[in-house]
């Protein structure tokens, strides 16, 4: 491997959140949408 | 993923993203000969969301020992070769999945889960959570998990066949997107909506729009983009 790693952690998490249709306007959860 | 790889590319300003993939379908078959392509392109990073977490490793292995450092994002492989994997906690949303769907459905009745295929790392998790939450609810009857191949029609055709099957049927869990819109091509086909719930992963906006059918939608989505601009960030600093 070329470059420099260190600082990259194996793993990251992209966070979740369950959206329903009274959250959904919300920006904290809007952004969680699958976008095509 | 590309959407959010490459409006971070452009913030950094010296990443170019090259977004390479079949759209036709999600499988190892169509993705190697893709990947292939990239490797002898020799780029300076990959980032790949593999289509199974066993068939991708030797093609994945051959990009790395061409000196070509690669990082899984969304899924991943079984043998931990990547130098970083981005993804969302698929067990975590397995179970979250499952107490949506209890809750939505009262507590009792029969539920059935539609994935993808067997062997992707995150629709397996997905499955697995759900499963082992649902030992919490003696009320609630789990009939299994079906595959639909990622196609729609597929997973209109098994939900159509679960709901004549099982009168008691009251919600489903879909795996991601293309399950559920078979499942609710189904569902509303038998003039279901509404009283049949559906849980979706990776739910798009379009599932949240007012239906005159009354239907009730729950989702607990990954981030994709922002799984794209996580990864092109630490791409950048290799």
């Amino acid at each position: 491997m070329t470059g420099h790693k260190a600082g990259i952690a194996k793993h990251y998490g992209t966070g979740s959140a369950v959206v329903t249709r009274a959250n959904v306007n919300n920006p904290a959860y809007k952004k969680y949408l699958y976008t095509p | 993923m590309n959407k959010g790889a490459q409006a971070e590319a452009k913030k950094l300003g010296n990443v170019k993203v090259v977004f390479t993939g079949s759209p036709a379908a999600f499988s190892p078959a169509t993705q190697t000969p893709f990947l292939n392509g990239a490797i002898a392109r020799k780029p300076n990073a990959i980032l790949i969301a593999p289509t199974d977490k066993t068939a991708l490793i030797s093609p994945i292995q051959r990009a790395i020992s061409a000196g070509i450092p690669v990082a899984t994002v969304d899924t991943f492989i079984s043998k931990p070769i990547a130098f970083t994997n981005i993804s969302t906690d698929n067990l975590a949303g397995g179970r979250a999945a499952a107490d949506a769907l209890v809750k939505a459905i009262g507590g009792s009745g029969d539920v059935a889960a539609i994935s993808v295929n067997p062997g992707i790392s995150t629709t397996d998790q997905r499955a697995q959570g759900f499963a082992q939450e649902l030992k919490k609810y003696p009320n609630v009857h789990y009939l299994g998990i079906q595959y639909c191949n990622d196609d729609q029609t597929k997973a209109s055709n098994q939900t159509s066949a679960l709901l004549a099957a099982h009168s008691n049927l009251k919600g489903i869990f879909a795996m991601n997107v293309v399950s559920g819109n078979g499942v609710t091509q189904a569902v509303k086909a038998a003039g279901k909506a509404g009283k049949v719930k559906l849980v979706e992963f990776d739910a798009a906006r379009l599932r949240y729009r007012p239906s005159r059918q009354g239907r009730s939608t729950r989702s607990s989505p990954s981030t994709r983009t922002g799984s794209g601009r996580r990864a092109s960030s630490r791409r950048i600093s290799m």
